[in-house]
């Protein structure tokens, strides 16, 4: 799971690891800030979830991150697909509204995978983060670039999940949350 | 009292007990010589439900227990030698409790259940029949006929929550943000009550990813 889909111009380089910083513009359009003059275009399907971020007023801190997976045949009039990694910074009062405003739109708030900003980290729909003593955002950046998973996406025609439920492989389990972990009492 | 040596002459004449009304199994037992005091065990099926009921006729709810001087008998709980001893019958909440006590639900409940009578768990051993025969360690059902007939009332009943708090209330301040008095596993409860962050500090909410049903 990614974050929303877009296209960007010829960036400015092939190096865009972690990712690009980027500026919303509007709900469909973004700006490279190490360069105004390279656009990108987030799909409009998503245009209407951006423009409600934009009108609460929060403090947004996005990505863009490059796919250089997909081939040269894909970026179709100089476009390359790309994913934008929205952060939402706001006052932790505001914690119970964009937990509602998320599952009211059925978004996902996925952990980040870069700190653009340093500050506490109070995801609502994470349930083993402990509010009473709460990590940083770059404590979880960390924490996932040592434990990066590659994503990719799965075609029709991929065999991807039949290579591997008709293999032995042992897949890695993830760790209980603590939060649902039933301590055994003496 | 001085010891005395029984080893190489027989032991004495002593009274055995048998509490079994099976004419095929009991034996007539009394004055028996050179036996050694014990009960036997009853093979006879359901041998404790027959001697309570048959052996100590007074007991049987059907048709021995005496209702006399009990006011509303549909409302009270006649115990089995309430009639012997002339102490108050149980009355209906004193059975309820009894039903939900740590003793097993057994035979005597069960009648009681079917008979409006209750029956307790434990019944009081017969004054006729000596203890000192009773051997020690004895895992007869017989042996439950030594406690004496009292209602097992959990201790739990007669404290109070507010007296003796949830453990984890007391050993982590555990509170539960519904405020409904459940307490909560204090990781739980963490996660879930207000933390410890000012409401005006910004915090980072995550990053949004693609709906559901893309």
């Amino acid at each position: 799971m990614g974050g929303i889909a877009g296209k960007c111009e010829n960036p400015p380089s092939a190096d865009t690891s972690p990712g690009l910083e980027v500026t919303l513009i509007s709900s469909e359009t973004f700006v490279i800030n190490s360069d105004t003059r390279v656009q990108g275009h987030i799909s409009s399907d998503h245009s209407f979830l951006i423009q409600d971020i934009l009108d609460s007023g929060v403090e947004l801190h996005a990505t863009c991150i490059l796919d250089l997976d997909k081939s040269a045949a894909a970026r179709k009039g100089g476009l390359w697909p790309c994913k934008i990694d929205i952060a939402i910074y706001a006052p932790f009062a505001m914690f119970q509204e964009l937990k509602e405003w998320s599952e009211h739109n059925e978004v996902y708030l996925q952990d980040p995978k870069s700190c653009p900003k340093e500050a506490k980290y109070c995801n609502p729909q994470r349930l083993s983060l402990n509010f009473s003593a709460p990590v940083m955002v770059s404590q979880i950046a960390s924490h996932i670039r040592k434990h990066r998973v590659h994503l990719r996406d799965i075609m029709e025609d991929d065999d991807l999940l039949d290579r591997y439920l008709g293999s032995k492989i042992e897949l890695q389990e993830t760790e209980q949350p603590s939060a649902v972990k039933t301590a055994l009492q003496r | 009292m001085p010891y005395r040596d029984f080893s190489g002459e027989p032991p004495p004449k002593r009274q055995r007990v048998v509490l079994n009304d099976n004419p095929e199994t009991s034996a007539t037992t009394l004055g028996q010589p050179n036996h050694l005091p014990i009960i036997y065990p009853n093979t006879f099926p359901d041998a404790f439900t027959s001697q309570t009921l048959s052996h100590f006729g007074q007991y049987n709810p059907a048709g021995f227990i005496d209702f006399t001087g009990n006011p509303n008998p549909l409302n009270s709980w006649m115990t089995l030698n309430s009639s012997q001893t002339g102490g108050p019958p149980y009355d209906a909440w004193q059975y309820s409790q009894s039903l939900i006590s740590s003793e097993a639900f057994n035979v005597h409940q069960d009648l009681g259940a079917l008979t409006n009578c209750y029956m307790p768990p434990v019944a009081s051993f017969p004054s006729h029949a000596s203890t000192e025969f009773i051997p020690l360690g004895h895992s007869l059902p017989l042996a439950q006929t030594m406690n004496s007939m009292t209602l097992q009332m959990p201790t739990c009943l007669t404290s109070n929550p507010i007296d003796n708090p949830d453990v984890l209330t007391v050993q982590y301040g555990a509170v539960n943000p519904h405020s409904n008095g459940v307490s909560q596993h204090p990781t739980i409860a963490t996660a879930l009550a207000p933390p410890t962050i000012d409401p005006d500090e910004i915090v980072c909410f995550g990053v949004v990813s693609q709906p559901y049903s893309c």
